[in-house]
């Protein structure tokens, strides 16, 4: 996918360029480009290693299964026939907590062994079960309590108060999430009216 | 207005001092367990590099060519019937399908209409309250080999679009003045 999209990008920006004669501001761009590319990096390898840092604290001590704890009555409610004691539910539950702290790299895994303990429980294995539906949309979904990445950004670009945006965040995060909850259970309790 | 300065600035503090105040009662070497942290970070920003220099360059090179004006004013009407800003239509659009990508253009959009401007300040929310929606979808069902996945990608567009529309109604609520 990135293949394609980086390809044309590429290719249409050159062909675009010598249509409308901008192209030596394009063959100046790829310069200043090399250099946001340092900057930004070096700007999200401080940010990136010291909330890695951080949640890997939080990881190791019992806030994570407060965190947890904060969890499970959402995950009682939106996911049916879901065992407490099962390792599914275990790994959901990491799934949901990690994306919350933002740590993507230890979401991914545990959402993927949660997927798959529903497949082997699907009857249609070509078709996605209710859990699995509403399981991966949420996932689609943005729960990050602290946005650090933006911040990081916003920090490098010399912003006044680049944390300024945590409430809007929350806000819309909560608003789309909720949304796409309702949705979501509309349209699966809709589908099973029709069969 | 001043309550919005405040949290933003206390949250943080807030859930560090909670962090390290539970590393320390329940006696773990906490300094320790940070550098582990790190020492991980370093690997993943590392393996960021070749996609953040590749796709930086390809999209200042989109921008500067001309063609993401021209497309964005091409599609602005629609955009406009829900008063979102033509300037964030790049950035929308591919916010879906790659992070990177809409890392590279979100930093271009904050460059160019400044940081704090109303611009930036929406394009910041937006890449805070949404997900690479297409992609993370991909990934799930590639998995377990699902291939129909059209009722997954519809509601997690159409709660992305939510996204993008609360984000403006954010700025005009004045969540994030500065």
């Amino acid at each position: 996918m990135l293949n394609i999209i980086w390809c044309f990008f590429i290719l249409i920006s050159i062909i675009y360029s010598i249509i409308v004669g901008s192209f030596e501001s394009v063959n100046s761009s790829i310069f200043d480009g090399m250099k946001s590319a340092v900057s930004l990096v070096i700007t999200l390898f401080g940010s990136m290693c010291f909330w890695n840092g951080i949640m890997n604290i939080v990881k190791n001590t019992s806030l994570i299964n407060k965190i947890n704890f904060l969890v499970n009555p959402i995950i009682k409610k939106l996911f049916k026939n879901v065992d407490e004691n099962s390792e599914m539910y275990k790994n959901i539950s990491m799934n949901i907590t990690s994306n919350l702290l933002g740590l993507g790299n230890s979401a991914t895994p545990c959402g993927l062994k949660a997927v798959e303990e529903m497949q082997r429980e699907n009857k249609d294995k070509n078709k996605l079960t209710d859990n699995q539906i509403l399981f991966i949309l949420m996932n689609t979904a943005s729960i990050q309590l602290i946005p650090t990445t933006i911040i990081s950004i916003r920090t490098s670009l010399n912003s006044k108060n680049p944390s300024i945006i945590i409430l809007a965040v929350w806000f819309s995060s909560f608003i789309t999430f909720i949304s796409m909850i309702i949705i979501t259970k509309f349209y699966l309790s809709s589908k099973r009216r029709k069969t | 207005m001043r309550f919005i300065t405040f949290f933003s600035n206390i949250a943080i503090l807030i859930f560090l001092f909670i962090t390290i105040l539970f590393g320390i009662i329940e006696k773990k070497n906490v300094l320790e367990l940070f550098f582990e942290g790190v020492v991980e970070g370093e690997k993943i920003v590392i393996s960021l590099f070749p996609t953040f220099l590749a796709l930086i360059i390809s999209v200042e090179m989109l921008n500067k060519s001309g063609i993401i004006n021209f497309l964005s004013n091409l599609i602005s009407p629609i955009f406009s019937l829900f008063k979102i800003e033509k300037e964030l239509s790049p950035l929308i659009l591919l916010r879906p399908i790659s992070a990177s990508t809409t890392t590279a253009v979100a930093t271009n959009l904050m460059k160019q209409y400044g940081v704090d401007s109303k611009i930036g300040l929406i394009a910041s929310c937006i890449m805070g309250s949404t997900e690479t929606t297409i992609y993370v979808a991909s990934v799930y069902s590639s998995k377990i080999k699902v291939k129909n996945i059209k009722e997954i990608l519809t509601i997690g567009l159409i709660a992305d679009f939510i996204g993008v529309i609360t984000s403006c109604l954010a700025f005009k609520l004045g969540l994030m003045k500065i």
